[in-house]
């Protein structure tokens, strides 16, 4: 009885073989676009054939970082070592992974007297229009600083 | 009476001719389609895989092996591999990897999975039209249906402004100048500057360019909805007899612009594999497309 359960579902399975990769590329594009529309995935990226097809590209995302000090806010650039962590964030962004990046740059500033660090992800669009790159904000994200002692 | 008298010099032309088609014919004979694209399938992966090391090494080191000891190509097993290293990797990089990196990673699937059948040409065949016909079909989705501004013609616009790879193009045709689109890249430097606070920025064009942007954007459309509903179409009905022409077509004018060798080189690939065997030519087209992919990527 077991033997003939396994041999039907090994047919199924070979009869299923010819099919696996065009399946597998379907249902990858359409979680690719359930990504993009959910969670502000990138259109290039994540194998749903987005690419060339809108001005959303990863180099049209970009950073603003300030760090909050007494005195206000200052620009803050991201350094080398953070630029791949920076990349993934502007691939996907999630709070969670602006946060951490907002806590790394944090430590980055190290002694330099600070409240938190505030980031903004941005992404410009082309106005063919008055051809002008016109930004649009797509998540910011506050982190205060943490204090040794204080948890 | 002049139909049959042909004089020396029309008959000496003539003989060259048919001796270079049987020439052809024997070259593109001499290819079995499956053996080829196996082959093929070895350049696209020991060139055009994704560059981590933990992908790059084994895989180089399995494609050499494949190369010096051809019967590995048809290997289950060489194959399980290669998916597990070049889909592994896929898995844990999925929102960074370029499209052609899932496409090879369904092409090796499809190899492997037609191994297990009896006739693995054929089912390699179908796995090729079809992942060539979805790939296409969900390009050309999302620039009609999803995207909001490749239909108006703003893509391509932006892209001659902006893009080096286009900026030849831009140049020779939309009659932009080195200098505008030095002072363009200048003002996208400004709006990205990690200081900048602006939220706009002006970009400077020609006349010109707003018509060879209409140009590219309807090009592309056509030229990959034709690609999806040739290679979709049931075999051997319709439009499905001509496919070949509409995607080597795509391959020599999109691969002279744009240097993406890997998803070329893959087209190519699953071109050969599904390539009818009663058309002489076409796989020789394939790979004589292959060699100007590679000529034009010199040039660019």
């Amino acid at each position: 009885m077991q033997d003939s359960t396994l041999g039907f579902w090994l047919k199924q399975v070979k009869c299923l073989l010819p099919f696996c990769a065009p399946i597998g590329l379907v249902v990858v594009a359409f979680l690719q676009l359930y990504l993009v529309r959910t969670h502000s995935l990138v259109p290039w990226k994540g194998g749903g054939f987005g690419m060339f097809a809108t001005v959303d590209a990863p180099a049209a995302r970009f950073l603003r970082c300030y760090l909050i000090t007494s005195a206000g806010e200052s620009p803050l650039q991201v350094p080398e070592d953070l630029k791949t962590l920076a990349g993934e964030v502007r691939y996907m962004p999630t709070s969670e992974r602006l946060t951490f990046l907002a806590s790394q740059l944090g430590q980055a500033a190290g002694k330099t007297e600070h409240q938190g660090v505030r980031i903004e992800l941005w992404r410009y669009g082309f106005d063919a229009a008055s051809r002008q790159l016109k930004t649009a904000k797509i998540l910011e994200i506050t982190v205060a600083r943490q204090r040794k002692g204080t948890g | 009476m002049n139909g049959v008298l042909q004089l020396p010099y029309q008959i000496r032309q003539a003989e060259r001719l048919t001796g270079f088609k049987l020439w052809l014919s024997a070259w593109g004979g001499t290819w079995h389609g499956f053996d080829l694209a196996l082959s093929m399938s070895l350049v696209v992966l020991l060139f055009y895989t994704s560059s981590y090391w933990y992908v790059r090494r084994p895989i180089n080191l399995l494609c050499i092996a494949a190369i010096l000891h051809p019967p590995l190509r048809r290997s289950k097993i060489f194959w399980l591999l290669v998916i597990a290293i070049v889909g592994g990797s896929n898995y844990f990089n999925w929102y960074r990897v370029d499209n052609h990196q899932y496409l090879i990673t369904y092409w090796c699937l499809a190899i492997f999975c037609s191994l297990f059948t009896l006739n693995p040409g054929r089912t390699l065949a179908l796995n090729a039209r079809w992942l060539i016909g979805l790939a296409f079909l969900f390009a050309t989705l999302w620039k009609v249906v999803f995207s909001n501004d490749f239909l108006n013609g703003a893509f391509f616009h932006y892209t001659l402004l902006l893009d080096g790879r286009f900026e030849e193009m831009a140049v020779f045709l939309g009659g932009l100048t080195d200098e505008v689109f030095l002072k363009n890249r200048q003002a996208l430097g400004q709006l990205l500057g990690y200081t900048s606070t602006i939220s706009a920025t002006q970009l400077q064009d020609s006349p010109q360019i707003f018509w060879l942007a209409q140009f590219l954007t309807w090009w592309t459309i056509l030229t990959e909805a034709f690609i999806a509903l040739a290679f979709l179409w049931p075999e051997g009905r319709f439009i499905s007899r001509w496919r070949d022409v509409p995607l080597l077509l795509f391959l020599l004018t999109t691969y002279a612009i744009t240097p993406v060798l890997g998803f070329g080189c893959v087209l190519v690939a699953m071109g050969v594999a599904q390539s009818a065997p009663t058309h002489n030519y076409t796989r020789l087209f394939y790979v004589v497309a292959l060699f100007l992919m590679q000529i034009f990527y010199v040039f660019k």
